[in-house]
């Protein structure tokens, strides 16, 4: 079994704790009149949660998963057509059921099973990958439709799990020219989302600093101000953390940045423990890569092990990096929790399931 | 069939390392981003954040107070409040007349007044309406009016009035320090702000974290003067009665001790209340003592006489000829008050000759009485701790004119303070050592503990220069007590009590012209063998007499009489042998006490005096020169006293006032 990627996603989640707590004090005080062990308490569950995932998930066998890989598919986008119809609503969106005091998201499901599913794609298609019509196509309209029903609730989760299957379908053998083709779709499709939503276009408006689009009503309806002011106060939070940072507890920006325990998470981390905590959190992600794809991929028994691991990978350091990207302000704002770290439900146990399924993959190893 | 399933594999893992190339180049990225925000924008970004985060409030340090040498305190700061409204508050505007008229009520103030302020307000959210007293504070505290403002703040109570107002200056509305030693010593009044640093989130609520700071104020150093207040209050009394009986335009009196600079007393005609400052016009706040040029007449003849008889040119008994007291100097005439004929050179001061002088000065070289009058201080700071004061002006010999050593022997051609001709005396007094003058004799902090004493200062221990040897200061003095004994200043004269001194009386320059204004000046100092006090009294434009020995030495007389109360050893040698009357030592009781004090007392059939009805000034004056020590409650009137009035005399003595 592969150790580094344990403790990887031990120390993660040991950050993640220490900086949830550190950041959850402005919830709390809104909707817990100030107590913060009660949030600490459901991340420290939702972690241990995570981390039973990433137990059991090591034990079952990843040919077992791949087995049943078709009908949890099927069952998450289910889930994902049902939360659409009675999903409460959550940030703005409808993403989410309530199963207690869990909130459950579809589309963390939906992801783990779509990587799943498209690793035994590609293995069983690998003879004439090179067919359009045979193989890639059935692969891409499970992507799509996996991906537009993420989209409709998620947008920046549903391009990341595109992008994250694409890069899976490159390394599966698929020609770059018929990687194209979703490729363009999708750009043409972002460009129709924007249009239709004022909200989107603010978003990347602020990040280029430029308009896009002619001002309408909408525009002001959305001022692009919020993205700029999220965009900057997590600036502030790197600047005022220096080199070392201003200590465990002492952040002030997780007053200024909205949902600091998920979205910025990385800023807070930075702010707190300096450049050296980011660096640190970046390092951590890159082990994982490194490990992920050179050795659990490049020694997986079988060729289903290879895609399932380059797959899990490919997410989970794609939702690590993008992450730091937003909260560094190399890409434009969105969501996006940072893997094992920040404060989240279903997406942490959903990321401990897949470091479950490297793990599993790697202790079945050849050598 | 194996060797393809090897090459799919490889192409499988060369595409897998394209994808970790591609994927490896985000985190590059981020480092970059990250290294560029911290160096290219991290200063302007914590700035940003430090100032959006920050909830800081001021705590206000206590400006310190003043005491004179005493201890007693002459500045003190009182509790102020004030009243403030935001018209904007929810509910305000809904009953607004009643509330306007509720205030009305109880600050006394007028609806139509209130009103107004508060539409014509310049702030949307805030007015000032006014200040209110302590007991109204607590009536309007005690309301429900949505808006209200009350604020207490700290304003300034000089609280003898205008006694020593242009030593003590005033502040203003912010109580930065305007004038005098408030001005002079601000940094050292203020004290050091203190603040309390909340954090602050974006909707602006304030909350106490780990990261918050306090930080308390220091308040502000208590000021020890070398001033007395009793000497002052004395020294103003006079001075305001020699204004009155000569119909003076201006006055000023300096008294200094000699033995070490420190200004004993300073006062001018006319002064100010510094509690209200703006009642009077400006030209009342100058401090005349240290900021007037004046051209200082015969007293000045004290440079000339130095020189003459430091560089052995005369003794004191040749004899001059004043002839029939006119002298022609290159088309100029210069004239003595009454004819002498031939005097011995004593007597040309005595007798304040200004022929003799000048013919004297004839004998001196041009850079002799310069470098005399130089040395004596004049046209220089004397650096005295209190702002503005000016140089004077005192030409270079290469600058001077045919007749300026002779005009500058009896001078005039120079401008100079009243502070440097004081000073100059001063210098003669002490054995011929110019000294520095100083008013803050010790700083203290709150707790009383001293900071900085003028004893300790070296430019204080030690004199500025010597500028006579003390043998010339001993063959001087006899001309200058003889001023008082039988020369021009004979009103100066107290019987038992040595006095040295000289008068002296110039001409004004008006729009450029000597006019028929004068300025009457006595200078002098006594016990005139070991002396103690110096003092100048200056007359501006006296209407009764031009002369100094007319209008200003009867001034310094009656000062230096009502002193001796105030001076143990100078009493001690003008007191007969009497037995009711010993000297008895008065232990310090006070903190802020000096050195234990003598003070006459008549010791066998001793009462307490009566202080019912008087004012808090008027007991405390009178306390002070039964050298009791009093204990005052309340304002306004002593209505009750411990011991009463009549019981035996106690050292202490507890006054309530109401």
């Amino acid at each position: 079994m592969d150790r580094y990627v344990l403790w990887v996603a031990l120390v993660l989640g040991a950050i993640g704790t220490l900086a949830v707590y550190s950041a959850i004090g402005y919830l709390a005080q809104v909707k817990a009149a100030g107590d913060t062990e009660m949030f600490l308490v459901r991340h420290v569950t939702r972690l241990g949660v995570a981390l039973v995932a990433l137990a059991v998930f090591s034990m079952v066998d990843y040919r077992f998963l791949a087995r049943w890989s078709r009908i949890m598919l099927l069952g998450s986008l289910a889930l994902l057509v049902l939360v659409r119809i009675f999903g409460v609503t959550l940030g703005g969106a409808t993403r989410a059921f309530h199963l207690g005091t869990l909130s459950v998201q579809p589309s963390d499901f939906a992801k783990v099973a779509l990587v799943l599913y498209v690793g035994v794609l590609l293995v069983r298609k690998q003879g004439y990958i090179e067919n359009f019509q045979r193989a890639v196509l059935p692969i891409f309209i499970w992507v799509v439709a996996t991906v537009v029903l993420i989209g409709l609730e998620d947008v920046s989760t549903a391009g990341l799990v595109l992008v994250a299957t694409m890069l899976m379908c490159y390394v599966g053998r698929v020609r770059l020219a018929h990687l194209l083709w979703p490729g363009g779709t999708c750009v043409v499709l972002a460009v129709l989302m924007l249009v239709g939503s004022p909200q989107r276009a603010a978003r990347v408006e602020a990040y280029l600093g430029v308009d896009l689009f002619a001002a309408s009503e909408t525009t002001e309806l959305f001022n692009d101000s919020d993205e700029r002011y999220q965009a900057r106060q997590a600036r502030i939070a790197f600047a005022m953390g220096g080199l070392t940072g201003r200590g465990p507890g002492k952040s002030v920006q997780r007053d200024f940045l909205p949902a600091p325990y998920n979205d910025f998470i990385f800023a807070i981390v930075a702010e707190e423990y300096g450049l050296l905590g980011a660096l640190a959190l970046l390092g951590l992600f890159s082990i994982l890569m490194l490990r992920g794809f050179l050795r659990i991929a490049r020694a997986a028994p079988d060729p289903l092990g290879l895609f399932e691991a380059a797959g899990c990978t490919i997410l989970i350091s794609l939702y690590g990096f993008v992450h730091a990207g937003v909260a560094s302000g190399v890409l434009p704002v969105t969501g996006l929790p940072l893997p094992l770290v920040s404060y989240g439900g279903t997406s942490m146990v959903a990321a401990g399931a897949m470091i479950g399924i490297l793990l599993n993959i790697s202790r079945q190893a050849h050598r | 069939m194996m060797q393809k399933h090897g090459q799919v594999r490889e192409q499988i893992v060369g595409r897998m390392y394209v994808v970790l190339l591609l994927l490896a180049l985000m985190p590059l990225l981020i480092v970059a981003q990250l290294a560029w925000i911290h160096l290219s924008k991290g200063k302007e970004l914590r700035r940003e954040g430090l100032l959006q985060a920050r909830s800081q409030t001021v705590l206000p340090a206590r400006r310190g107070i003043i005491a004179d040498q005493a201890g007693r305190a002459l500045v003190v700061n009182t509790p102020r409040f004030e009243l403030a409204l935001d018209p904007l508050f929810p509910g305000f505007e809904d009953r607004r007349s009643d509330y306007v008229t509720l205030l009305a009520r109880i600050t006394g103030w007028h609806p139509n007044t209130i009103t107004q302020r508060i539409d014509s307000r310049s702030s949307p959210q805030y007015v000032r309406l006014g200040t209110v007293t302590a007991t109204q504070h607590e009536a309007l505290d005690a309301l429900d009016v949505p808006g209200l403002i009350l604020l207490e703040k700290s304003s300034r109570r000089y609280k003898y009035g205008a006694t020593a107002a242009h030593v003590l200056g005033h502040v203003d509305r912010d109580g930065v320090g305007q004038a005098g030693l408030e001005l002079r010593y601000d940094e050292y009044l203020q004290g050091t702000p203190g603040r309390r640093m909340l954090l602050r989130d974006r909707r602006g609520y304030r909350r106490v974290d780990a990261a918050s700071v306090l930080v308390e104020p220091v308040d502000g150093q208590t000021l020890v003067l070398t001033i007395d207040l009793i000497r002052q209050t004395i020294l103003e009394e006079e001075l305001a009665r020699g204004v009155q009986a000569s119909g003076a335009e201006r006055a000023t009196a300096i008294a200094v001790d000699p033995r070490t600079g420190a200004i004993l007393a300073l006062a001018n005609v006319p002064s100010f209340d510094p509690n209200s400052p703006q009642d009077v016009p400006r030209h009342a706040w100058r401090n005349s003592a240290i900021t007037d040029r004046l051209e200082p007449g015969s007293s000045f003849k004290l440079v000339g006489a130095s020189a003459a008889i430091g560089l052995g040119v005369v003794s004191m008994d040749r004899i001059i000829d004043t002839g029939d007291g006119r002298l022609r100097i290159f088309g100029r005439t210069m004239q003595d008050v009454s004819v002498h004929g031939e005097i011995p050179f004593r007597d040309v001061i005595t007798l304040s000759s200004n022929v003799g002088m000048a013919k004297t000065a004839r004998l001196l070289k041009q850079q002799d009485l310069y470098r005399y009058a130089r040395d004596y201080g004049f046209g220089q700071k004397t650096w005295i701790d209190l702002p503005g004061e000016v140089a004077g002006l005192l030409k270079k010999t290469d600058r001077w004119s045919r007749t300026t050593l002779t005009s500058l022997a009896i001078g005039y051609e120079v401008d100079v303070t009243p502070l440097q001709i004081v000073m100059a005396y001063a210098a003669l007094a002490d054995g011929g050592r110019l000294r520095q003058p100083y008013v803050v004799a010790e700083r203290r902090d709150v707790t009383g503990n001293v900071l900085w004493r003028a004893e300790d200062e070296a430019a204080y221990q030690d004199s500025v220069r010597r500028i006579i040897d003390a043998s010339t200061a001993r063959t001087l003095l006899p001309a200058f007590t003889g001023v008082v004994e039988r020369g021009t200043a004979t009103r100066a004269h107290i019987d038992g009590l040595a006095i040295a001194g000289k008068t002296g009386t110039a001409r004004k320059v008006v729009n450029g012209r000597y006019g028929r204004k004068y300025r009457a000046t006595f200078v002098g100092f006594y016990p005139a063998d070991k002396p103690q006090v110096a003092m100048i009294v200056v007359m501006d434009e006296p209407k009764t007499s031009i002369y100094g020995g007319t209008v200003s030495a009867p001034v310094f007389r009656r000062v230096a009489e009502r002193w001796i109360g105030t001076l143990p050893e100078i009493a001690k040698e003008m007191m007969p042998p009497d037995p009711l009357l010993t000297l008895v030592p008065v232990p310090d009781k006070a903190p802020m006490r000096f050195a234990s004090r003598t003070v006459v007392r008549s010791q066998p059939d001793d009462h307490m005096p009566n202080f019912l009805g008087k004012s808090a000034r008027e007991a405390r004056y009178q306390a002070a020169l039964q050298g009791m020590q009093v204990y005052l409650t309340g304002h306004g009137r002593v209505i009750h006293q411990h011991p009463a009035p009549g019981d035996s005399a106690e050292h202490e003595v507890i006054l309530t006032l109401q």
